[in-house]
């Protein structure tokens, strides 16, 4: 079930939020030694705030969707109490002093911390391939990663071991997997969601955001979680309106771009096939499908890594004289090269940022939101480090961050959605794009696309077990 | 040329591990050259950690 469907049910009480957090622990417990999406299970603090939420619903004082709703927040979020391992070695035995802001937004909400989702080690990786907690697999089969590196999340929320996730996105790390586990994930705007107490890995580029089944509770918990933090330094101070999405949404007229350049260049057929499909849809829904170009867009990714680099190896760089033993080789070898990234060069590429921040926005003088395939690929297999598109061979990882990773780099509101399957079954993802602090938009035109379509509704036969949360 | 900087500036990565990354710092290099080898010299830097400046420019 949704959020949406749950929380009607809790107000109702026809469903008991501890009896959702028992039979959402009864599916942990099944399915997670086969996904290893958890590296923490906070059972039994989770069943108490359960019995709170019980208790103050039957005693009239429902909190509002997300009171009784029980989810999981990748290990990078800062947990009162309970270790904030950020996926690696070295940092297992962090404890937290105190709580990330969004997690007490979500306990204000009334929403249950079921424990903290595995992830890339440093959340700097798109396999979810962890070298000290293990391989996260991806639900849709086994073999395959979930992506990342919010893959513990997206692996949890598609098997039913929670009803929604946290994840952060620095370089695509929350619509990566989202595309390949087949469920909503929503990128808001740089600045709309406090990243106070979220480990960092390029203080300039990283995204809080979420996963859900549907866009409808996209957002629901982004209302809950939007705002802003005078605790953190860069978080916005526009005002964030709550989002409330119609029941029949309509796109009558609504310009939306499709790029001509760069977005459509070298997918694996499949993908392309779904996401033309996915515009010709939009345009039946009444959109004003407008082709347009993307000017310099190749240079965001450029960019996008020039800034990351060296960032990411600023936050680790005094681990690595002492603890590279601690680190796995394709982290180590990241960090290692962002300290060869010249101060000049990274001032640059914030100079250049800006210009091309400004290019982007006249897009938007255009159209209202922009549809693009989220990733060129489907979920690759664990272990596989290049892959072939249109005829030429291709890092996983480059290819996996081509068409999401310029959106951190712009800091625009960013949404993929399920638009389809392959023929193995592995799901794609449509990627929605829009004006900065203009969720709105995005989540407008993900929730009409939703309710013409059925994707959202499919589930893995590894979750196949009758839990009240799928 | 990357070998010579570690070892000036004492990065501590073992030999092996340099040749490995090498090829992508080449790459990185002609790609940074690319986009960056243009007159920056009036535009400032974004300043994207103050969001709500940025957003509302």
């Amino acid at each position: 079930m949704t959020i949406a469907e749950l929380g009607g049910q809790i107000q109702s009480g026809k469903i008991s939020p501890v009896e959702l957090a028992v039979e959402t622990f009864a599916q942990i417990h099944k399915l997670n030694p086969a996904l290893n999406a958890y590296i923490t299970v906070m059972e039994s603090t989770a069943l108490e705030q359960a019995r709170q939420a019980e208790r103050e619903i039957r005693a009239g004082n429902y909190r509002g969707p997300l009171h009784g709703i029980p989810y999981a927040a990748k290990d990078l979020f800062y947990t009162k109490g309970t270790p904030t391992t950020v996926g690696s070695k070295i940092f297992q035995n962090f404890v937290p002093d105190y709580d990330a802001a969004v997690i007490e937004r979500l306990r204000d909400a009334g929403a249950v911390l079921l424990g903290k989702a595995g992830l890339h080690e440093l959340a700097y990786g798109i396999t979810s391939n962890n070298p000290h907690f293990g391989t996260i697999h991806n639900p849709w089969d086994v073999s395959r990663i979930p992506g990342g590196s919010s893959g513990g999340s997206t692996a949890a929320l598609a098997a039913g071991m929670c009803a929604f996730s946290l994840g952060s996105d620095t370089g695509g790390s929350v619509r990566i997997p989202a595309a390949f586990c087949g469920v909503v994930g929503l990128k808001p705007t740089f600045g709309r969601v406090s990243r106070r107490g979220v480990f960092p890995l390029g203080h300039t580029l990283d995204h809080v955001g979420h996963f859900t089944w549907t866009v409808r509770d996209a957002a629901i918990v982004l209302n809950a979680v939007a705002g802003h933090d005078s605790r953190d330094e860069s978080s916005a101070t526009k005002a964030f309106l709550p989002i409330s999405l119609p029941v029949e949404a309509k796109l009558q007229g609504v310009p939306i771009g499709i790029p001509r350049n760069y977005y459509f260049e070298r997918l694996q057929p499949e993908v392309e096939k779904a996401v033309r499909a996915a515009v010709k849809t939009l345009e039946d829904l009444g959109a004003e499908i407008r082709e347009i170009e993307i000017p310099e867009i190749e240079d965001f990714t450029v960019i996008g890594r020039l800034i990351l680099m060296p960032e990411a190896t600023a936050v680790h760089r005094r681990l690595l004289p002492t603890r590279r033993a601690d680190i796995g080789a394709d982290v180590l070898a990241l960090l290692d090269e962002g300290q060869f990234i010249l101060a000049t060069d990274y001032l640059d590429a914030q100079r250049r940022r800006r210009q091309l921040i400004q290019t982007f926005q006249c897009i938007f003088e255009q159209v209202r939101a922009v549809v693009t395939p989220a990733t060129p690929l489907t979920a690759p297999r664990i272990g596989q480090s290049t892959i072939e598109i249109g005829g030429r061979q291709e890092d996983v990882r480059l290819g996996s961050t081509r068409l999401v990773r310029a959106l951190n780099v712009a800091g625009v509101p960013a949404l993929s959605v399920p638009c389809g399957f392959d023929a193995q079954g592995l799901p794609i993802g449509l990627q929605i794009f829009g004006r900065a602090f203009d969720e709105a938009s995005v989540l407008l035109v993900g929730h009409a696309y939703e309710q013409a379509t059925e994707w959202h509704k499919r589930r893995p036969e590894i979750a196949a077990a009758p839990a009240i949360v799928r | 040329m990357w070998k010579t900087i570690a070892q000036v500036l004492r990065f501590g990565i073992p030999e092996q591990q340099l040749d490995a990354i090498s090829p992508i710092l080449d790459s990185l290099w002609t790609d940074t050259r690319r986009v960056l080898d243009r007159d920056l010299s009036v535009t400032d830097p974004a300043i994207i950690f103050q969001a709500g400046r940025e957003g509302e420019l």
